[in-house]
């Protein structure tokens, strides 16, 4: 079947040219299936794969072997008949699958018969004095300019907080020369006995010995890597000069003008929140996931999640769940038999079993712990649009409904152009803290469209020219 | 044992939470019960637009009260400014002919209350408003109109009711009201209030909660959408609406710009979910701009939409119950509740209480939807 796309209606739709989102129109093409796939970013890869296509040429050797895997994946995704469109946002999906797009400068609506969201994950937001002064800034920001561009700091980093992602980036800059002060690592000894039960399953992977190989070779090259880390604090004036922590009981200061962060990942879910589709909350990785069935379907019939979006599960795990989602999407589409769907499924949950092994080690481990929004200080910047400091959320938690809608109404927190990108997590931690409600009183924030800021004019050329008849004002005053 | 009040309220929007205050500084032990949290809805999410609507010279009483109350908002709520600002309303004609039924509602207006009114010409409109399409010719500035932060006068509301005794059940949906003798039990799912007064301050919800007093009218619930662009320089001085059409901008002092007017999306009564019409939006914004042109560079934050009842004549619904005792109703505000919200609470408590109110309800009873013979 031909991929030609009439009248801006598709089979299927793909949200995100990352692992998940690849692997997924790949699938959705062996099956025949009518696809168009679409990136804000102007290259695939998603965050992981960033700068293998489309990026300046630069020798990316000492980004490791597994980000030079996602290379086979993105030449056979572009080598592919799919339709691609990046540098465009899809920024609504209504539940009868209208997608507004937009490329930036015009939006049109796409009506597809499915949707597959695989839209990633984000940086956890996590505040702390000082983290809005520049020179400060995430693991995953500081990766991007890394894969894309070579862009590294040529004077001495600290990095600082918890993750998989900090101690690749540590080893990734030790292998390209770039000066690392220390590692400041504040996953606490607590998360360490929550996580030692699901240890043999983590052993059993080749991520176990990724992670080993990673500390060896920071060891071997005189990095301090300190445990146990609390207390990070950026201290400067108009820039970072000093970063501030606790380390076994006693106050450490490090000179730095770059100070990196990182307190894991989660789920991006805004595009299935503003579909309206439900979300259930995970007690694991404290944070709320799309609620969906085993191959991704989502409350509303046409929408699936796929990758990181569906849930963490990192690189390896999401072009399985991306493939399941597309052979579900054939059989929503009536083009396989629910036999087929289970035949061709099996082996990609036989996969995701085997990668899942080591997960619940790695997310006990690395799960947003206590701590880390308990001393979160009173005037401290927890939402950065709008500029409002946890003491204020507090005091609202105190006062009112502990719901996070309730909250932002109120305090505009999560009303900015990040809809809450940047401290949904930090607010719902807070609120959860301050009131003691349950994670169903706080919920989640609503999402409004657009998703990321659109230009009027775009919003305007959805519109009718005329003005509705119902909006024209009677003239007659009436008694 | 059942937990009794003097009054309990079904709703914690605007009127509600008026209501709510103006009966808890009057001794009464009061309750309200919201089926989400106060402000959910229409009075949370509208624009915040303090100004009255002309056209509908039996709400013009009210709307010179409710005005009074606006200015003195802050000393009502014990220092809480609700962000109101007094900036003036602007109405514009667009074409030559606007002005003369512009004129005709100007009239309208002085005719019915002592709300002020300037006129204005094309020079003194742009010397106002310098932004302003060329194409606009003449105006009605309402100085003394303005806008406010609409979920934080609810929420002053709601403070100032609370700090006077009024308790709040938030996430209690009310599934129903029946009378016994002089006293009406009011159940949720899990438990059963009683009170001698219940009040119908459910917005698009009242319908049903007027069933239970017998009291039939239809009430038709809508999403109007709205509409936040992304902070600009200074454009624009005044609330901004039109004469022929339906717009309403706003800029505040973040520098964000509000756009609205009464476009409207589809609502989800059951899960209070709204949609969007993009059709319908996209004119709206489209009308923004032909009147301030320098707002198509801007950027949309969000759109969103909030969901009120209609009434069937577009006039509230505030009164007495036409069928029983001790049941009261003030919803279907009908694209006007958050302006009334401060005198609807407070004539709606005096009439309760029986202290003479400062404007007659009369004209917002129930019973002008009913027959004879079931009022």
């Amino acid at each position: 079947m031909s991929n030609t796309i009439e009248d801006n209606e598709v089979d299927l739709l793909i949200v995100g040219a990352g692992p998940a989102g690849m692997a997924s129109a790949l699938q959705a093409r062996e099956l025949g299936i009518q696809t168009l796939v679409v990136d804000e970013k102007g290259q695939p890869g998603g965050q992981i794969y960033a700068g293998h296509h489309g990026s300046p040429d630069f020798d990316r050797s000492f980004l490791g072997k597994d980000y030079a895997k996602g290379r086979s994946l993105i030449d056979a995704f572009m080598a592919s008949d799919c339709r691609r469109m990046f540098k465009s946002l899809v920024w609504d999906i209504s539940q009868d699958g209208h997608a507004c797009m937009s490329d930036g400068s015009q939006t049109s609506f796409v009506l597809a018969r499915h949707v597959i969201l695989a839209s990633g994950a984000l940086e956890r937001a996590f505040p702390f004095e000082g983290w809005t002064l520049p020179g400060v800034m995430t693991a995953g920001g500081a990766q991007i300019l890394l894969k894309t561009a070579g862009i590294v700091p040529s004077h001495p980093v600290v990095l600082a907080g918890s993750g998989p992602l900090l101690l690749l980036l540590a080893t990734q800059f030790l292998a390209c020369g770039v000066p690392v002060s220390a590692v400041l690592d504040t996953t606490p000894a607590s998360n360490w006995r929550r996580a030692t039960p699901f240890l043999a399953g983590f052993l059993s992977s080749r991520l176990a010995a990724k992670g080993a190989a990673m500390l060896l070779r920071l060891r071997a090259s005189g990095i301090p890597v300190l445990g146990g880390v609390t207390q990070i604090r950026a201290i400067g004036n108009g820039k970072i000069e000093t970063v501030e922590y606790r380390h076994e009981g006693q106050i450490g200061r490090l000179q730095a003008e770059t100070l990196i962060v990182h307190q894991g990942i989660e789920p991006e879910t805004r595009l299935a929140r503003v579909a309206n589709a439900n979300h259930a909350w995970d007690a694991r990785t404290r944070s709320w996931l799309p609620a969906c069935d085993e191959f991704g379907r989502t409350s509303i019939p046409h929408i699936s999640v796929a990758g990181d979006g569906r849930a963490i599960l990192g690189a390896d795990a999401a072009p399985a769940t991306g493939r399941i989602a597309a052979i579900d999407a054939a059989f929503a589409l009536g083009r396989i038999d629910r036999d087929t769907r289970q035949r061709l499924s099996d082996p990609l949950f036989k996969e995701l079993r085997r990668l899942g092994k080591p997960r619940k080690f790695i997310d006990a481990l690395f799960s947003p712990f206590p701590g880390l929004y308990d001393n979160l200080n009173d005037s401290t910047l927890v939402c950065r649009c709008e500029e409002i400091p946890a003491a204020r959320i507090r005091e609202e938690a105190r006062r009112s409904s502990a719901d996070i809608n309730s909250v932002k109404s109120r305090l505009r927190c999560g009303m900015g152009p990040c809809q809450g990108r940047f401290c949904e997590t930090t607010v719902r931690e807070l609120l959860l803290r301050t009131a003691v409600p349950s994670c169903q009183e706080v919920g989640q924030l609503r999402i409004r469209p657009p998703i990321k800021p659109v230009g009027v004019e775009e919003i305007i050329s959805l519109g009718v020219k005329e003005i509705p008849p119902e909006s024209r004002i009677p003239l007659e005053p009436r008694a | 044992m059942r937990t009794s009040f003097d009054a309990i309220i079904i709703g914690a929007g605007i009127h509600g939470c008026s209501l709510a205050m103006h009966l808890a500084v009057r001794q009464l032990k009061v309750a309200v019960f919201e089926q989400t949290y106060p402000a959910r809805h229409a009075s949370g999410v509208n624009a915040g637009s303090v100004h009255h609507i002309p056209r509908l010279t039996a709400e013009l009483p009210l709307a010179e009260l409710t005005l009074k109350m606006w200015h003195g908002i802050k000393d009502l709520l014990d220092g809480y400014d609700c962000g109101y600002r007094q900036v003036g309303h602007l109405k514009i004609a667009e074409a030559d002919e606007d002005i003369e039924p512009m004129h005709r509602i100007a009239e309208g207006v002085e005719r019915h209350c002592s709300i002020k009114e300037v006129h204005l010409d094309r020079q003194s409109l742009f010397r106002l408003e310098p932004e302003l399409a060329r194409n606009c010719i003449a105006g009605i500035f309402s100085p003394e109109c303005g806008y406010a932060q609409p979920a934080r006068t609810v929420h002053g509301f709601r403070a100032k009711a609370e700090r006077h005794g009024a308790q709040f059940f938030n996430s209690s949906r009310i599934t129903n009201a029946r009378r016994r003798g002089r006293v009406w039990e009011v159940s949720t799912a899990k438990d059963v209030f009683e009170a001698p007064i219940v009040v119908n301050c459910a917005g698009a919800w009242g319908e049903q909660v007027a069933g239970w007093a017998g009291d039939k009218v239809t009430v038709r619930p809508v999403a109007l959408m709205m509409t936040v662009l992304a902070p600009m320089r200074p454009v624009m001085s005044t609330v901004i609406g039109l004469t022929r059409r339906m717009l309403s901008i706003k800029q505040f002092e973040n520098g964000t710009v509000v756009i609205g007017g009464g476009y409207r999306g589809t609502p989800e009564m059951e899960t209070g979910h709204t949609t969007l019409n993009y059709s319908k939006l996209g004119y709206n914004l489209r009308a923004a701009t032909e009147v301030f042109p320098v707002l198509a560079q801007g950027q949309v934050v969000r759109s969103w939409s909030g969901i009120e009842g209609l009434s069937p004549d577009m006039l509230s619904i505030i009164g007495p119950s036409a069928n029983e005792e001790g049941f009261w109703h003030s919803f279907a505000h009908s694209t006007h509740g958050f302006y009334l919200g401060p005198a609807v609470g407070r004539v709606l408590a005096e009439t309760i209480v029986g202290e003479t109110p400062a404007v007659s309800l009369t004209p917002f009873h129930i019973a002008r939807f009913m027959s004879s013979g079931s009022a």
